[in-house]
């Protein structure tokens, strides 16, 4: 018995050490990827709440707009400021699609309630995982409940008692779900329960509690469902419900509502007179309809476009807190009624805004005032929507795809929902990426951008639908090139997202994919099919004109059996492998000639028919592909990776507990091939064994869908397309290649990262404000990396650079986090010392290195660790090497005078301070003149050296310590070779320093020695100049 | 048998449920008792009537790096930093009032700073004798927070609620019991301000472990060489100087 419980005890310790995985979110330490942006074309906001806020206590006229965005995918973001910053919250949470927000009336400043899931319910939507809540602003978050509830459209809190809390459930939108519905808590969140629901197929989609008399409640429910290839909205289990008890129990109002099935529905409830109730109602007769009883009877008022638009996606209207008819229906545009709904403004009221709206807030205290979220972003106006102002802030772009050229610095393509298709330099020389330095490059909702790696002239790009497009990037001139069907030949069938892709091995193909395989050698002038129908080609599952339920919805969505990714192989060109939407993994050998359908190969553990999203064949072996597959289309959000080595026949899972959400991107490393990444729904994660394990990135990623991914195989930069929070650069994964579990036994291991380039870029003068978005270029100091077993906490630790002689050059500080530490070295020397002044400057900077390899050396505790870091220069540098050894000769060169300077005038203010210290002592008149004497040489002489003290706009006449530190920086100021004046100057300054040494060293080896001399006699002891050991042991 | 082995099953669940139990429902008290043993004598930094601390300010990339000092005494803060020989600026609090010199604004007069500054100087000379220390002196309110983790590593949590109005956030590593990181957050004239300092380099001084470096989150900060408790500061340092007096001309240049 004894034994069985220690073996029981130890088989538990054994199994929870075998739990651990060996890497995980934090073994990537302080790796942190930039977000790019775009701000310009921001993204889908799905909810806005905003609050004034007393800027100081005691005066109430100073109030500033506290403003909380909530987006489709990129969590929350909130501005203290009227809108002219923002800051990122939400980063933690697992689920960054917001549906809903509702501030707490009584605690606005503090209280914020977060539905997640956006219910704005387009085939590209994300997920959500519940309700949340803040007490503190923000600060941090709690998930309250409703965790099964996949999207929450509407927050109602109640306005006289903020503890009850209706929340308006969705659900699920692929599948069905007894989680839909409408909650109800009465304990500000404890608990919840479900007080209105239909059934498995009809979610809750708007609710609304009377501000009056909160006991009356209005909520309207949904029957929708989409799927891949259609979307239904619309059914028997729609419905209008009215509670006069606070949402205990409901009424389904039909009374002079539209007959038949309801679509969704959506209601607003006048703030200044609440009989006064709004609805949009989707049906056969949809339109705008108004209650002035408080919902017992209605009136339709109207049936305009800008009413009536796609109700699955425009789902929200507004009455105005003060006129009673003034209703805003955000669509299209932002449709507007002043007289109760009958009539609208027209379609092209109010200009420059995104169209496509989905929130709107309207100020309590000045209704002209509001604020718009679109597709685009957020928009200000101040004149009730007839101009506005864009934040250019909220870097909320929802990417597809993306791709990179070899321009330096190179550029990063992509296609995004709802913001066309655009460009961007990785780095911007000499400061950071702006807003301007994005370039659109096409329309529509954009997906794979390409630039032509035969012709860079040329930029392929797409509208949805495989609305391919060719760019002559010099001309501005567009070709369409979408493939056509043969005469007489059923229409080809393109995915919304449809696949485009250039041949790794031969610059001059390029593939597209609808239901066949089509590939170009003219830049898609013409096209050639080199595959049958690679889909199910299941008529049922393709009839995308019927789509949309109540209301007719095609626009290519809901397209389906078609080909969605296409990769060849890059070791063989004859190697292609494709993946449909419908479940086909096909893989050709023999260029297309024929193919091979894997689907039947792959495991149980995949349902059948899943979605491939990516095929990845290897770099390393020709007969190794990585496929991701997603099966969210069926409710189902399981990520699946899998892994063939036979061209198909096997395939293996990639798979562990930390990969979570569907599986949008694989992506295997161009140099380790057992570094793998993935993009999934819930984030990007990383894999360094081969995907056994796999691990969250966290560093400035949050839970945002990932949908694609590229290495750059110059830079080793991996590129990061999320849909939601726009581009992200991971810069050099150099140091991931080399994270063995071997590496991370250790407790301190270096980690190489690649040859750091020393740039001589200047930057620029621009003053343009703190409203717009900005990301910094990568860090271009000289990278030194190392791992972490443990945080470094006791003894000391720091980090000197050596150069190849052992000369410690610099000292930096060290980093001390658990996992990968990434410590910039600005590859300079330590500054040189320079003569005491009170002027600022005189050289306070140290050389550039030249390039090569250093020593890094890390004092951890007493145990030292040694490795490198290399140093080149950029490439595109006109200087030679020559030039470049001769600039720091020349720099090394002033470097020693401004030294040789500092110790002169050491020398020279040590005595002569003395000596003046001394004068009034001496009693001897004879040898208080010639004391007096030596002082004023000293002090003529110091005058030459160092100018006196300037003050900030009055200079001084600049002397020999200011005229060295002038030609040191104009010197370091350009990176090639000195030119002759410089150097004429150097030499000229070199000479000066030499006379001033010399007439020091001749002062003190007669005048001051024949003092000294006459100094012992009274007792007073000699004075001595400081030596040049004593000087070089000095601080500098 | 199957019923030994269920037994079994059942007090390894106990044993792990207990073990869970013990690590995870710690007490304020718990963890400042720890936090003070693992920082040894605290009575000697209560005893200490100054501290003058010298070191280095570094900045991230290793580029500036200029010698400092820092001297506290009885709630009064003076710190100086060499820009170069010949300049130095100070930045001082004298219990009552803050105020620097700035010498690379071209000028060396002093001049009186802002609440905001006055605020974070007082925090400033309270450094050693911090909220986790005095807070029945300062009736503080400490509250502990769910475990949070720093960096990759997790960290106790320790919340001050000062009675001044400044939150002080105190993160302790979860192993060595020193702090890790201190987050302040204060409003000043209706400005947010929040400013975070990490701590390492820990080492034994006097009896008490003391860190030896104090960096912000973007890396740099100040690497202490030494810490002095026993050279009596000059209070008048920490008093603001009269503006300087121009000197009187001479005819010998001296």
């Amino acid at each position: 018995m004894k034994k069985l419980i220690i073996l029981a005890l130890v088989l538990c310790a054994q199994s929870s050490i075998v739990a651990q995985p060996l890497v995980t979110s934090n073994t990537f330490g302080s790796m942190s990827a930039r977000q790019l942006g775009p701000a310009t074309s921001s993204g889908r906001i799905t909810a806005i709440e905003a609050l004034y806020l007393p800027a100081e206590q005691g005066r109430p006229m100073d109030k500033r707009l506290c403003i909380y965005v909530g987006t489709a995918a990129g969590g929350v973001w909130k501005s203290k400021d009227n809108g002219t910053t923002f800051e990122r919250l939400f980063e933690k949470e697992e689920y960054q699609s917001v549906g809903a927000m509702a501030l707490d009336p009584r605690h606005q400043d503090s209280v914020l309630w977060v539905g997640t899931g956006e219910s704005n319910c387009r085939n590209s939507v994300s997920i959500g995982g519940g309700l949340y809540k803040t007490t503190d602003a923000g600060e941090s978050w709690k998930r309250v409940g409703l965790e099964k509830v996949e999207r929450i459209t509407k927050i109602a809190v109640n306005p006289k008692n903020p503890d009850v809390v209706l929340v308006a459930g969705v659900g699920a939108l692929w599948g069905d779900s007894p989680d839909r519905g409408l909650y109800r808590t009465t304990d500000g969140g404890k608990s919840f329960t479900k007080v209105l629901y239909v059934d498995e197929k009809t979610g809750c989609s708007d609710v609304a509690i009377d501000p009056e008399n909160p006991n009356i409640v209005y909520a309207t429910m949904w029957q929708f469902r989409r799927k891949a290839y259609t979307f239904s909205s619309g059914g028997p289990g729609s419905g209008f419900y009215k509670s006069t008890d606070g949402g205990a129990t409901w009424t389904k109002l039909t009374k002079t509502m539209p007959d038949g099935d309801l679509g969704r529905c959506i209601v607003a409830i006048s703030p200044s007179k609440p009989n006064v109730v709004y609805a949009m109602l989707e049906s056969k007769e949809s339109g705008l309809y108004r209650s002035v009883d408080r919902g017992e009877t209605w009136e339709k008022r109207s049936n305009a476009v800008s009413v009536t638009a796609r109700p699955f996606y425009f789902s929200c209207l507004y009455v105005d807190p003060f006129d009673e008819n003034r209703v805003y229906r955000p669509s299209f545009q932002l449709g507007m009624s002043n007289d109760g709904g009958k009539t609208f403004n027209g379609f092209n009221y109010g200009g420059g805004a995104h169209p496509d709206h989905h929130a709107l807030w309207i100020d309590p205290t000045n209704p002209q005032h509001l604020l718009l979220g679109t597709d685009g972003g957020v928009y200000r106006s101040v004149d009730r929507g007839q101009s506005w102002v864009q934040f250019r802030n909220l870097p909320l772009a929802q990417f597809y795809h993306i791709s990179y050229d070899f321009e330096e610095p190179y550029n990063v393509f992509g296609g995004l929902q709802d913001n066309g298709s655009w460009l961007v330099p990785h780095r911007v020389p000499g400061g950071g990426i702006q807003n301007r330095n994005w370039e659109a490059t096409g329309w529509g909702d954009g997906f794979t951008v390409i630039r032509d790696r035969k012709d860079p002239n040329i930029i392929y790009f797409e509208s949805q639908g495989g609305n391919a497009v060719r760019r002559h990037i010099r001309t501005n001139e567009s070709r369409s090139i979408k493939p056509y069907e043969e005469e007489g030949e059923k229409k080809l069938r393109f995915n919304w997202n449809t696949p485009i892709t250039q041949s790794p091995t031969n610059n001059s193909v390029i593939y597209l994919g609808s239901n066949f395989l089509h590939r170009s050698t003219n830049h898609g002038d013409t096209w050639e099919r080199i595959s049958p129908d690679l889909t199910t080609n299941d008529s049922a599952k393709y009839n995308p004109e019927n789509s949309g339920g109540v209301t007719a919805d095609n626009t290519s969505a809901e397209n389906h059996c078609t080909i969605y990714t296409i990769a060849e192989s890059p070791l063989d060109q004859n190697i292609i492998w494709v993946g449909t939407d419908d479940g086909n993994i096909q893989v050709t050998l023999n260029g297309g000639k024929t193919w091979s359908n894997k689907a039947e190969f792959l495991p149980l553990s995949l349902p059948k028919g899943t979605w491939v999203s990516t095929v990845e064949p290897s770099r390393f072996d020709k007969m190794t592909c990585y496929a991701s597959f997603e099966n969210h289309t069926r409710g189902d959000m399981t990520p699946y990776i899998y892994k063939t080595t036979d061209g198909g026949t096997s395939w293996v899972r990639l798979m562990s507990d930390s990969l979570r959400g569907f599986a949008h991107v694989i992506r295997e490393d161009a140099v380790n091939k057992n570094l793998l990444f993935a993009g999934t729904e819930l984030g990007l994660f990383i894999s360094i064994d081969g995907g056994k394990e796999w691990a969250r990135f966290k560093g400035n990623i949050p839970c945002t869908p990932v949908r694609d991914i590229q290495v750059h195989p110059r830079e080793h930069d991996l590129i990061v397309a999320t849909h939601g929070l726009g581009v992200f650069i991971l810069d050099d994964i150099t140091p991931l290649r080399s994270l063995t579990p071997q590496a991370m036994q250790n407790d301190l291991t270096f980690l190489p990262a690649r040859t750091s380039l020393i740039r001589n870029e200047s930057g620029f003068q621009e003053f343009g404000g703190s409203d717009e978005f900005y990301a910094p270029s990568p860090n271009d100091n000289a990278q030194i990396v190392y791992y972490l077993k443990a945080r470094h906490m006791i003894g000391d630790m720091k980090i000197e650079i050596l150069n190849t002689k052992g000369d410690v050059i610099t000292t930096l500080p060290a980093g001390k986090r658990k996992g990968i530490n990434r410590i910039g070295w600005g590859m300079s020397m330590k500054p040189p010392k320079v003569a005491v002044s009170q002027n600022s400057g005189g050289g306070g900077f140290g050389p550039t290195v030249l390039a090569g390899e250093y020593v890094v050396k890390i004092t951890k505790d007493d145990k030292t660790y040694t490795g490198k870091v290399v140093i080149d220069y950029d490439k595109r540098s006109i200087h030679t090497r020559e030039a470049r050894k001769a600039n720091f000769d020349a720099m090394m060169r002033c470097y020693a005078l401004i030294e040789r300077t500092a110790y002169a005038v050491e020398q020279l203010t040590s005595v002569r301070d003395t000596l003046t210290a001394r004068i009034p002592n001496i009693a001897s008149p004879e040898i208080k003149a010639k004391t007096e004497s030596l002082v004023t040489k000293f002090d003529s002489l110091h005058k030459t050296i160092v100018a006196k003290k300037s003050t900030l706009f009055a200079d001084t006449e600049p002397q020999l310590r200011e005229k060295l530190a002038d030609i040191y920086g104009d010197i370091a100021g350009f990176a090639g070779m000195p030119s002759a004046d410089q150097l004429r100057r150097v030499t000229n300054l070199e000479k000066k320093v030499t006379e001033c040494e010399v007439q020091l060293r001749t002062w003190f080896a007669k005048e001051l020695k024949e003092l000294n001399d006459a100094m012992k006699k009274p007792g007073l002891g000699v004075v001595l100049p400081i030596t040049k050991e004593e000087f070089d042991k000095t601080e500098s | 048998m199957r019923i030994a082995i269920s037994c079994v099953l059942c007090w390894s669940a106990l044993f792990i449920a207990m073990f869970h139990c013990s690590s995870s429902a710690q007490t304020l008290n718990d963890v400042l008792t720890k936090h003070y043993a693992a920082m040894g004598t605290v009575e000697n930094i209560a005893k200490a009537k100054s501290c003058i601390m010298s070191g280095r300010y570094v900045n991230s990339s290793g580029s500036w790096k200029k010698p400092f000092r820092m001297m506290l005494s009885g709630g009064k803060v003076r710190s100086e930093m060499d820009v170069q020989p010949g300049i130095m600026s100070v930045t001082a609090f004298d219990g009552t009032m803050a105020w620097n010199i700035q010498p690379w604004s071209g000028s060396l007069e002093p001049q009186p700073m802002n609440k905001s500054a006055q605020m974070n100087l007082a925090l400033n000379s309270e450094l050693l004798n911090n909220d986790l220390l005095s807070y029945k002196q300062k009736e503080t309110r400490l509250e502990l927070k769910d475990k949070e983790e720093i960096d990759g590593s997790d960290c106790f949590k320790i919340v001050a609620y000062r009675k001044d109005g400044v939150i002080r956030e105190y993160y302790l590593d979860v192993d060595s019991y020193l702090i890790v990181k201190i987050v302040t957050k204060m409003t000043v004239d209706g400005e947010e301000e929040e400013s975070t300092t990490y701590y390492s380099n820990y080492r034994k001084v006097n009896g008490v472990m003391l860190p030896f470096a104090s960096e912000s989150q973007w890396g740099g900060g100040f690497f202490i060489e030494r810490y002095d408790f026993t050279t009596t500061i000059n209070e008048s340092l920490f008093s603001m100087p009269a503006k300087p007096q121009p000197k009187p001309a001479t005819n010998n240049g001296m």
